[in-house]
């Protein structure tokens, strides 16, 4: 599926086993129609705008309860002591659709072909959850739709070796960049400072000329969850969905 | 040269006695101040706001108050009366305070050590449900079946809490009987297949599934899955029923109590 802005008409979409069609059912009231295996969702559009269909970071499906994500290597990654090693590395995203116009912007539909799954990293009194990947490394960035792909630069400050299976990923500060199915995350650096920790940094450049940025997780949040007004005797405020 | 300062106001009050009032009340304000930005800014991540504000106006006044009753006698203002009077108000006052005051120093306490937040899934004192606000003087909970529960800060805090949400995650269990007849390995290889189809039977740490016991009716399957505490009664209610429909889609069956019979002579059965 190519990402980026479309005009509001008659569109149909394919990405693996989930379609989308657009359709124009009266004056400006158009249908969203997605079909995927688990299902369908549907519903109504009315007013002029844009159709911005953007890939997201992996933590909105089956429902939002992190902003973590875990990628698990296949392989893991020995490395000297003050050694420098870079790789690259992609994990799924899901896909966004959005409408957008009037200097605004509405969510409606998040979507994805893979069947996420969940884990813990560290303790159960104090680790985190984080949407759990196993994922392969390469020394050339392999192109599959519907993954982003990502390169890793690790930095072995300890004194020792080190065998590196895993990267933990704060989406909240992640950046993704799209050109049509094409899809980049800002490069993420890993420095090893101990046996036990590292610190994971991600960058907010573009990895490639000429990309798109896609929407932040922290904007979609503030979107989603934006904070609700006080509402006065004479009205009623609708707080919880319309 | 007049000495201004020795000049009588009012009976034996000299300038100097009012000055002194004066400046006293006057640094006893900016001390108070003080003491009441620094409150601020050392407690302002530990205390809600509303607490906060309540705790700064008590320390301020306080402090003021202290100083001017202390200073007062020196520009002829006799306080003990007010000091007796005082007294008896503060024992009855004391009296009739002792709740209140215990609900807020347990508040600040229950702030401090922060047993449960706002959200937390909980159940203390026979109460359990959900914390929705947790205020100097009491905590409210609404209960699973939506009821509103006050509970004051003293018995909170007294209380044996368990917070289902405390933690990140959160285990649970159940305990699948099959038939004797049935492949107990098969059973578990069905089981882990349906906990790894779920997005929310976590990873890490992993699931057990093992024999547990042969029962009287049935080979006992012990099954645990870890899942993110915010979801986890979701999804144990919806595993155990996918899980009983894929044992049984295996030909496995989860089987009825049964007792054996043996009769000591031959049975004899007549067919009509």
């Amino acid at each position: 599926m190519k990402y980026g802005k479309y005009d509001l008409r008659d569109i149909q979409l394919r990405t693996g086993d989930i379609g989308i069609t657009i359709t124009e059912k009266n004056r400006k009231i158009f249908e969203y129609l997605r079909k995927s295996p688990d299902g369908e969702k549907r519903l109504y559009l009315s007013g002029k705008g844009n159709l911005l269909i953007e890939p997201f970071p992996p933590v909105f499906l089956p429902k939002k309860i992190t902003s973590f994500i875990l990628l698990d290597f296949e392989s893991d990654i020995v490395l000297e002591p003050s050694g420098t090693s870079a790789f690259y590395t992609s994990f799924p995203v899901e896909t966004g659709v959005m409408v957008s116009g009037k200097n605004d912007i509405e969510l409606l539909d998040v979507f994805s072909n893979e069947k996420p799954k969940y884990t813990l990293y560290g303790s159960v009194e104090q680790g985190i959850i984080c949407r759990y990947f196993k994922t392969g490394v390469g020394f050339e960035p392999e192109e599959n739709s519907g993954k982003a792909v990502a390169l890793i630069t690790i930095k072995n400050r300890y004194r020792e070796w080190v065998n590196v299976s895993r990267v933990v990923i704060d989406c909240s500060s992640l950046s993704l960049f799209y050109k049509e199915e094409k899809i980049r995350s800002g490069n993420i650096n890993m420095e090893i400072q101990n046996r036990d920790v590292a610190i994971i940094r991600t960058s907010e450049k573009a990895p490639e000329k000429n990309m798109a940025r896609a929407v932040s997780l922290k904007q979609l949040e503030a979107r989603i969850l934006a904070p609700k007004k006080i509402t006065d005797g004479r009205k009623y405020t609708m707080w919880w969905g319309y | 040269m007049i000495d201004i300062l020795s000049i009588n106001v009012w009976d034996d009050v000299t300038v100097k006695d009012v000055f002194t009032v004066i400046l006293t009340a006057f640094i006893a304000v900016i001390v108070a101040k003080f003491i009441r930005v620094n409150i601020r800014k050392s407690l302002k991540n530990v205390l809600p706001s509303n607490t906060l504000l309540l705790l700064e106006k008590i320390i301020y006044y306080g402090i003021i108050l202290v100083a001017v009753v202390t200073v007062l006698p020196q520009i002829g203002v006799q306080l003990t009366g007010l000091l007796v009077a005082g007294g008896i108000l503060g024992i009855v006052l004391g009296f009739a305070s002792q709740t209140v005051v215990s609900n807020l120093i347990s508040g600040i306490f229950l702030f401090i050590d922060k047993p449960l937040n706002i959200g937390d899934k909980v159940e203390l004192s026979g109460v359990s449900g959900v914390v929705t606000d947790i205020s100097v003087f009491s905590t409210k909970i609404r209960t699973w079946d939506g009821i509103y529960v006050r509970l004051p800060n003293e018995k909170v805090f007294n209380a044996n809490i368990q917070n289902y949400t405390y933690h990140t995650a959160r285990r649970f269990e159940y305990l699948i009987g099959i038939r004797y007849s049935d492949d107990a390995d098969r059973a578990i290889e069905v089981i882990r297949r349906v906990i790894e189809e779920h997005p929310f039977a976590l990873v890490n740490p992993s699931p057990q599934v093992f024999v547990e016991e042969l029962a009287d009716n049935s080979v006992n399957l012990r099954v645990r899955i870890w899942a993110p505490s915010d979801v986890w009664f979701d999804v144990k209610t919806e595993l155990l029923w996918k899980i009983k429909n894929a044992i049984e889609e295996a030909g496995i069956e989860i089987p009825f109590p049964q007792r054996v019979v043996w009769f000591a002579s031959d049975l004899k059965l007549e067919k009509k």
